[in-house]
């Protein structure tokens, strides 16, 4: 397994799609940041509430947030890196050099993790170091702050994983970069489709007292992925209850386990059985 | 006791729409170069994927070095290099780095300070390489075909697996392969099983012959036994060719049926081979002499034209 990981990182560096792909990510987070800074102070002395307008363009912007790093841009990377293995034939490699199909799996997973992490690693260094510059909040103000930074952090990359192990499971089970992109896309977007159904319905049951607010908080939490919440605590912007994160760490934590979890069994079981090209 | 580099027991390969091998028994001596012959979608390839373990078997069994524990034969599969049907290179990298991701696989120490690299790719004739940023996919196809045979030399193979290697190449690069197939052999002793659709290029290098047929082995042959098949050959037609092939073994003659009809090998004088069935009482109705080839033997012993 050592042998599997060190060829797919040597693979990995010497790739330039790879870094091309981590500086569109940090040249993202750098516009991200200039405009946001430049918004601030043109807004600063007008009559509209910056406050307001940052919820309002958050919410707006919410379906571009979901899609970013952990959903959208790191498994996009991981899927194109994958099957090259199968699309170059190069699994072939791994198979004659003695090493177990699901040591090859597993390493592979490993390195999608790698890849997705260290993605988002990056790009938050490159906010924590130009975000003062620019008038950014970091968050930091407080002791309640920090830990609602490590907690969103955690929860950022149980979801990762998530997205991680529906990316791996995909290409050993369509090893074809734009199908099993495809596939996963539609997963992503039928997600989607399904939380903001849920959000306009469930609202109108809650209004006319068909339902307990609770119960929509509890079913909302249940599609963990689309609560703005974490990504707002993950980007400081946002009010965070804390007392609320061990309940959303368990629903992030159930999530990645059976979703992520089937499709990671999946794959692997699939490349077990099938054979190769 | 000489342990066969592979053996395979009624090895079988089932497909939802079709059989593409059907209990194929075979064994593989250490040493020999032993060419696959079989039409398109014989089941050479399949053959090939199904030992590489690319491909799992539906039934039956097979040994590598002697061990047959699937468990067992995963790990011995470092023993094995194969370049199956197209060599397996990464296109977005240059040959250094392919040959790199190689050793790093095989677990070589540091492949490039202690010339590892450097001397597999002169092997192969590739030596510029070693320097050459140019990536995989702008290679030519003779360059990627050596390139692929040094990526299977590294951690040096007991047994090399060859999927149609000079397809696609120009008579000087089918040449060079051959050359380094034939160098690979006597420098290493590394025991190979190519499989081509060229067999008068086949029959310049192979000590063996496994014959494939719709998914049945028809036919495992030393390139001895085929000589002597092949060349001048005695085509017979009697009123009973049972007997008279029973005859002419008896009298030492190379015969045998190919295809069901009764040939004569090897032979030097006809008048012997007459005088000897005459005497017995056969009436020959037909009786021709024919020269032989390698093609010739495989088309008579598949039934048809080859494709």
């Amino acid at each position: 397994m050592t042998d599997l990981l060190k060829m797919y990182l040597f693979r990995l560096f010497k790739d330039k799609v790879f870094w091309i792909f981590l500086g569109i990510g940090v040249l993202i987070v750098l516009l991200d940041t200039i405009f946001y800074g430049i918004a601030t102070n043109l807004l600063k002395n007008s009559r509209l509430n910056v406050g307001n307008l940052l919820v309002i363009s958050s919410e707006s912007l919410g379906a571009m947030d979901l899609m970013s790093k952990p959903s959208i841009v790191g498994p996009a990377f991981c899927f194109f890196f994958l099957t090259r293995e199968f699309h170059d034939g190069t699994i072939r490699n791994m198979i004659l050099s003695g090493k177990k199909r699901i040591d090859i799996y597993v390493s592979a997973a490993i390195v999608a993790l790698i890849i997705c992490y260290l993605n988002i690693l990056v790009d938050e260094a490159f906010v924590w170091s130009l975000g003062p510059i620019f008038g950014l909040p970091t968050g930091f103000s407080d002791a309640a702050a920090v830990g609602r930074f490590f907690c969103s952090l955690g929860i950022f990359f149980v979801l990762s994983l998530m997205f991680v192990s529906i990316t791996v499971g995909l290409c050993f089970l369509v090893p074809n970069a734009f199908g099993s992109f495809g596939i996963f896309i539609g997963i992503v977007f039928g997600l989607t489709l399904v939380y903001t159904l849920v959000s306009v319905v469930f609202p109108l049951f809650v209004s006319n007292g068909n339902l307990s607010s609770s119960a929509y908080q509890t079913f909302e939490e249940s599609l963990t992925v689309y609560q703005t919440t974490y990504l707002e605590g993950f980007s400081f912007s946002g009010s965070v209850d804390l007392s609320r994160f061990g309940w959303v760490s368990l629903w992030a934590s159930l999530e990645t386990v059976v979703v992520g979890g089937s499709f990671l069994f999946f794959g692997g079981w699939k490349f077990n059985k099938s054979d190769l090209k | 006791m000489n342990i066969p580099i592979i053996e395979a027991e009624k090895l079988t390969k089932k497909y939802p729409h079709c059989l593409a091998l059907d209990a194929a028994t075979f064994k593989i001596e250490k040493g020999e170069i032993v060419g696959l012959v079989g039409k398109n979608g014989a089941g050479k390839t399949t053959l090939i994927r199904l030992l590489t373990g690319i491909a799992i078997p539906t039934s039956g069994t097979f040994s590598i070095l002697g061990v047959s524990d699937p468990e067992k034969i995963v790990a011995l599969r470092k023993s094995i290099a194969a370049m199956v049907e197209t060599p397996a290179l990464y296109l977005n990298m240059n040959a250094r780095d392919n040959l790199m991701t190689r050793c790093i696989l095989m677990g070589i120490v540091d492949p490039l300070k202690s010339g590892y690299v450097k001397e597999k790719l002169e092997y192969v004739g590739l030596p510029g390489a070693f320097t050459d940023k140019r990536v995989v996919k702008n290679y030519s196809l003779g360059m990627r075909q050596r390139l692929g045979i040094a990526m299977a030399l590294v951690g040096e193979p007991k047994l090399l697996i060859l999927d149609e290697p000079t397809n696609g190449l120009d008579p000087e690069g089918i040449k060079q392969i051959r050359e380094l197939l034939l160098r690979l052999n006597k420098d290493k002793g590394i025991t190979m099983i190519v499989s081509s659709h060229i067999l008068a290029e086949l029959s310049k290098f192979a000590t063996s012959y496994i014959f494939i047929d719709q998914g049945r082995l028809i036919e495992q042959i030393s390139a001895f036994d085929l000589e002597k098949r092949t060349g001048k050959v005695l085509i017979l037609k009697t009123n009973d060719d049972a007997k008279a092939l029973s005859l002419l073994k008896d009298a030492s003659f190379e015969a045998d049926f190919v295809g069901g009809t009764l040939e004569v090998h090897d032979v030097k004088e006809g008048a012997s081979v007459l005088n000897l069935l005459v005497k017995a009482g056969l009436e020959i109705s037909n009786m021709r002499e024919e020269s032989n080839d390698l093609e010739d033997y495989f088309v008579k012993l598949v039934g048809g034209d080859q494709s």
